[in-house]
């Protein structure tokens, strides 16, 4: 039954106008450029994460993502969302797997997604 | 009963024609690597705003329905003199400040106000994200005293339309600071970035929706520190645990899952703790609260500064 509340008409309008709006971000490519840099992950981290101190960071060649080592034995793990970094925070023994040449780790949450990382040191982790 | 229009209706061309200028402004700077839109933020932000209005249809119905019926208990008969648009005005807006502080610390009322600050990006788009479960809350009774008082309804829904349509020009990073008047008395695009950033210096302040006045007067007042000024800090937006996904659904309910987790496995004297405490509350002090990340900071800045740390 049709709700008297909504007019469809409008409701498609609007949606066509919603992935218009994105589409024209999408083909100007704003905020397809970022990148995680080797020097401010480890800054990064502590700055998402309250209360978590760096001791050294594996960065991503690509700059996709990054896993930070913290002085208490935890790990910061980030990525980019978008044009932003997110960060969770996770402790030993990471969910860490091999695939092709690059490493995934799982940090726990179905919503965040696996983290893909190509760094030569994390060999070192497994 | 004079038969007034929606203001926000009235002012989505502009809120189009001015999203579309911004885009336009960083499309300009994107050389200097300004990344203030993303498609993916954008189109989860502007489908949470069409899903706000689907829901205000649907739902809207049923806060008209108690403010009718409230009306009937009134204590005097307002009515549409000058003074009374003026003074409805003003204290709709004070009830917004109180609402909206009630949507930052208490994590029932968060779960709906959430979705608006879930986005990484501070541009027009994000003033578009707007909740789905405001349904869920017991947000409008806040507005109920100006019913009970005898403002008519018709006015009391159009100046919170006006507040609403005014609120979308401050979620912006192009204005820097307006006039030292103007930001003296009204919300603005800076003291609104202050209250959209996850920075531990920044968190829970500047609640106002039009009049930044109601924050200096209760306490939650706090000035953005621009670049050129000692102490600035770029600001970081969005939730102090983002969300990490785009999905629109998972950010329109994640918390409301969250809160039903918690009220399952809480010990039961605790329970009530998880719906009407800060966000961020947990009755063991694992998790983190505001307050407890601006103790963390401060004690990082001690100790980055040479003092003593806690």
């Amino acid at each position: 039954m049709d709700s008297p509340a909504i007019d469809w008409l409008v409701l498609g309008g609007s949606l066509a106008a919603v992935l218009a709006t994105a589409g024209l971000v999408a083909w100007l490519g704003l905020g397809r450029d970022a990148r995680i840099a080797s020097d401010e992950a480890a800054r990064l981290a502590e700055d998402l994460l309250p209360g978590f101190a760096a001791r050294e960071a594996f960065v991503d060649t690509a700059g996709r993502s990054a896993l930070v080592a913290g002085a208490d034995g935890s790990w910061a793990l980030l990525r980019l969302h978008g044009a932003h970094p997110v960060a969770r925070h996770l402790r030993a023994p990471l969910a860490i797997r091999r695939e092709g040449g690059e490493f995934v780790i799982d940090a726990g949450e179905r919503a965040f997604g696996p983290t893909a990382i190509a760094h030569d040191k994390l060999l070192t982790l497994m | 009963m004079p038969d007034l229009p929606d203001p926000v209706t009235l002012a989505i061309p502009l809120f189009v024609a001015f999203m579309l200028a911004e885009i336009a402004a960083y499309r300009r700077a994107k050389r200097a690597g300004t990344a203030g839109y993303e498609a993916r933020d954008t189109l989860t932000s502007l489908l949470l705003g069409l899903g706000n209005t689907v829901t205000g249809a649907l739902f809207g119905g049923l806060a008209l329905a108690l403010f009718i019926w409230a009306g009937q208990f009134r204590l005097f008969e307002i009515g549409y003199g000058w003074w009374a648009w003026i003074a409805a005005f003003v204290l709709d807006d004070l009830a917004y400040y109180w609402v909206h502080r009630a949507g930052h610390r208490i994590r029932w009322f968060w779960a709906a106000h959430v979705i608006h600050h879930s986005s990484q990006h501070y541009n027009l788009s994000t003033a578009l994200r707007q909740t789905w479960t405001n349904v869920l809350t017991l947000g409008l009774l806040f507005k109920l005293p100006l019913v009970l008082l005898g403002f008519p309804l018709p006015m009391l829904l159009f100046v919170g339309g006006l507040n609403l349509v005014y609120q979308f020009w401050i979620h912006t990073e192009l204005v820097g600071r307006m006039p030292r008047w103007f930001e003296g008395v009204m919300n603005t695009p800076s003291h609104h970035r202050v209250h959209h950033a996850t920075n531990p210096r920044y968190l829970d302040a500047n609640y106002a929706g039009v009049f930044i006045v109601w924050d200096r007067l209760f306490g939650t007042y706090v000035p953005e520190i621009r670049p050129d000024e000692p102490g600035h800090e770029p600001i970081r937006y969005g939730l102090v645990r983002q969300l990490g996904s785009f999905n629109p659904v998972w950010a329109a309910f994640h918390e409301w899952i969250g809160i039903a987790r918690d009220l399952w496995s809480a010990p039961w004297g605790s329970k009530l703790g998880y719906l009407l405490r800060e966000p961020g509350w947990s009755h063991d002090g694992s998790r983190d609260t505001s307050a407890t990340i601006k103790a963390k900071w401060a004690a990082r800045r001690t100790i980055a500064g040479g003092g003593v740390g806690i």
